[in-house]
């Protein structure tokens, strides 16, 4: 394949040499991927139907989709597509390079005939523009090859690589869907058959889309774009008018952000994020080897916390995942794990990183800032891996102090008409332990009742098309409840691991007598009498873990063993009275 | 060099694209995959040892890429506009 592809990308090199051809393979290649461009947009990613499995909701199958197949290139011509424009880039492919100063952002919005790769200013922008740039869009400008490439090189990698990741994942959720399936259907032998061949075409599907996207080749062609465009974007963010590219030196950013950010397309952060995310799940071990890992990290930190130069939350908090992959110790799709030196290395020695705690909080509280845009658990799948970034970061005491400045900042402005971004983070903290906690036992409750229910026979009785919703019902329940326990606990060791630190501002009264106010409440569900409403069969099943709940819950109390006015803030609680309840929370400390 | 007027997937039918479309991946719907026959028994080291033929298996074409190539090149130098338009 390597070689095919490479000779591939040698004919194109031959065609583009000559000034007279180059015009109309450019034409052709930019036409292509615009006629092309609806194959990974979302919309008709919902249309398609997905041939392999006959259960689920993910219909991401496009190259085995009648309709889109008719309709659009397949999957392994945009590859092969994509190698060639990477292989075009590849020239100017080098962090830092001066070549790199050649690209010049108006492409993106020009409409002159000049832009081979029309579709491209219809992409949203990094920001957005002040005012119609008509001069700007109709300009007589003529653009540089290295120009041209780079952008088609970005849009076919969103149109080809990026689109088969997630395709993969898809493949991944409709696995596990229909492995729970087959677990159930095991008793009927037909449905079982079924399945299973089902199970081995989905396998086959996903080892083959995997093996070509870890192809070695692509990855280090894919890798010099990218790096190299994450010092570009550096540029651009920082200083565009200056004749050279240098490392970032300086964070935050001083200046207001450069017109040429609300040119650039969001796409673009859109496919870093996406190779280093690929990189976590389906490939990590390469993290350890590769080159200019510090370009990525920068990019991270410049952009991830700074919404006047990315102004869409979403893609920040991709940052976020990115970034998480070269955290160490946790299991990744491929079955290996990171060494941990590697992250160490980069958690201590980049010269950037000090900056990490801030932007870690800012790009936490932008999430919540959108409002209705955020779905409310998809807001919690984005701070998923936010939490396991503090979590690491945590283990080193100048991020730990960088932190408590934070926190300090926070408690010398208390007051000030723009909250401090400590205070906020400590309130959406809060507040995300108080919904998911009080989700979780209500949904705990519910299954119980159904369990119930079900042990009295009263759903056996039903007719099937009722019980079967019930069961439907009982089964989305479970799933909830799962995620809900998962994420509450994180979020309790993620309260305990600052609390163990940081007490002073939380011993603010309008913050201490919420937090106590909360804590009394969990405790009081999780050991008073209501304990036995949670009391489920399967509690595996569903991570729930009492004891657990209840030992952060406690460990949190004694980090503020010292502090009066947190014990004062308990005891004033209502609920601190019931005898009971005391009682048992005697036992648990 | 023409570009197809009738959609995206029309361009899989030009000379060029023919080329593009030569993939490991199934460009039909409904075509098995080529590799991963039988996944569900294959140990991790199978799927290493699959990945690196996959990975290898298109150099076959290459002598007759490279004959291609060559003519390519010469249309390129000799009659630029003229050949390639009917590309």
């Amino acid at each position: 394949m390597k070689l095919y592809q490479e000779q591939l990308s040698q004919l194109f090199k031959n065609f583009v040499k000559n000034a007279d051809v180059r015009n109309d393979v450019l034409k052709w290649i930019g036409d292509c991927l615009s006629e092309n461009r609806g194959k990974s947009k979302k919309k008709v990613r919902r249309q398609n139907l997905c041939l392999f499995f006959s259960v689920g909701k993910n219909k991401e199958w496009s190259s085995h989709n009648p309709m889109t197949a008719y309709l659009y290139v397949s999957d392994g011509f945009l590859l092969n597509l994509n190698l060639v424009l990477l292989n075009l880039a590849r020239p100017f492919a080098e962090p830092y390079s001066s070549k790199l100063l050649k690209i010049d952002p108006i492409y993106a919005i020009c409409q002159n005939s000049h832009v081979h790769l029309k579709d491209l200013s219809k992409e949203t922008p990094f920001i957005a523009r002040e005012g119609e740039q008509t001069d700007e869009k109709n300009a007589d400008l003529t653009f540089h090859f290295i120009t041209e490439i780079f952008f088609m090189a970005h849009f076919c990698y969103s149109s080809s690589v990026q689109r088969m990741h997630r395709t993969l994942l898809k493949i991944n959720e409709e696995l596990s869907r229909v492995q729970q399936a087959y677990n159930a259907a095991r008793a009927n032998h037909e449905d079982a058959t079924r399945l299973e061949t089902a199970m081995e075409k989905g396998l086959s599907a996903f080892f083959n889309i995997k093996t070509v996207l870890n192809e070695p080749r692509l990855l280090e062609l894919v890798n010099a774009l990218m790096s190299s465009t994450c010092s570009w974007l550096g540029h651009i963010a920082d200083a565009p008018e200056k004749e050279s590219i240098e490392p970032i030196r300086q964070l935050p950013l001083k200046n207001k952000a450069p017109k040429e950010l609300s040119f650039i397309p969001e796409l673009i952060i859109e496919n870093i994020s996406d190779f280093l995310t690929f990189l976590g799940r389906f490939n990590v071990q390469l993290f350890e080897s590769l080159p200019h890992v510090n370009e990525y990290v920068t990019l991270v930190l410049v952009f991830m916390g700074d919404a006047s130069r990315l102004r869409n939350p979403h893609l920040r908090a991709q940052l976020a995942e990115a970034f998480e992959a070269i955290i160490p110790n946790k299991q990744h799709a491929s079955g290996r794990t990171l060494n941990s030196s590697f992250a160490e290395m980069i958690f201590t020695t980049h010269p950037l990183i000090e900056h990490l705690p801030r932007v870690l909080l800012d790009v936490f509280v932008s999430i919540e800032l959108t409002g209705q845009a955020v779905a409310f658990e998809q807001k919690f799948n984005y701070r998923r891996p936010m939490y396991e970034i503090l979590e690491y970061l945590w283990k080193f005491d100048k991020h730990r102090q960088q932190v408590k400045i934070l926190a300090e900042f926070a408690e010398e402005h208390i007051d000030d008409a723009e909250a401090p971004l400590f205070l906020r983070f400590i309130n959406l903290l809060m507040n995300d332990a108080n919904y998911l906690l009080d989700e979780a036992l209500s949904h705990m409750a519910r299954l119980r009742n159904n369990q119930e229910a079900m042990d009295r026979g009263e759903w056996a009785a039903l007719p099937d098309q009722q019980r079967q919703e019930l069961e439907n019902t009982f089964r989305h329940t479970g799933q909830i409840a799962r995620y809900t326990n998962i994420m509450g606990l994180k979020t309790l060791i993620i309260l305990d691991m600052i609390t163990h630190d940081i007490q002073s501002i939380f011993c603010n009264r309008a913050i201490c007598e919420r937090l106590a106010s909360m804590l009394n409440y969990f405790l009081q569900h999780l050991v008073g009498p209501k304990r036995r409403n949670l009391k489920v069969r399967d509690l595996n099943e569903y991570q729930f873990e009492p004891p657990k709940l209840v030992a952060k819950v406690t460990d949190i109390y004694l980090n503020f063993a010292q502090r009066e006015e947190f014990s004062i803030a308990v005891c004033n609680d209502g609920m601190y009275g019931e005898i009971n309840f005391f009682c048992k929370r005697k036992k648990c400390f | 060099m023409t570009n197809p007027s009738s959609g995206g997937r029309a361009y899989e039918d030009t000379l060029i694209g023919s080329f593009l479309s030569k993939s490991c991946l199934p460009s039909v719907p409904g075509k098995p995959f080529l590799f991963f026959e039988k996944p569900k028994t294959m140990t991790e080291r199978d799927v290493e040892i699959i990945s690196g033929n996959m990975w290898q298996v298109i150099c076959n074409k290459k002598k007759q890429l490279n004959e291609l190539k060559e003519s390519f090149r010469l249309a390129n130098e000799t009659l630029p506009r003229t050949i390639i338009s009917i590309i």
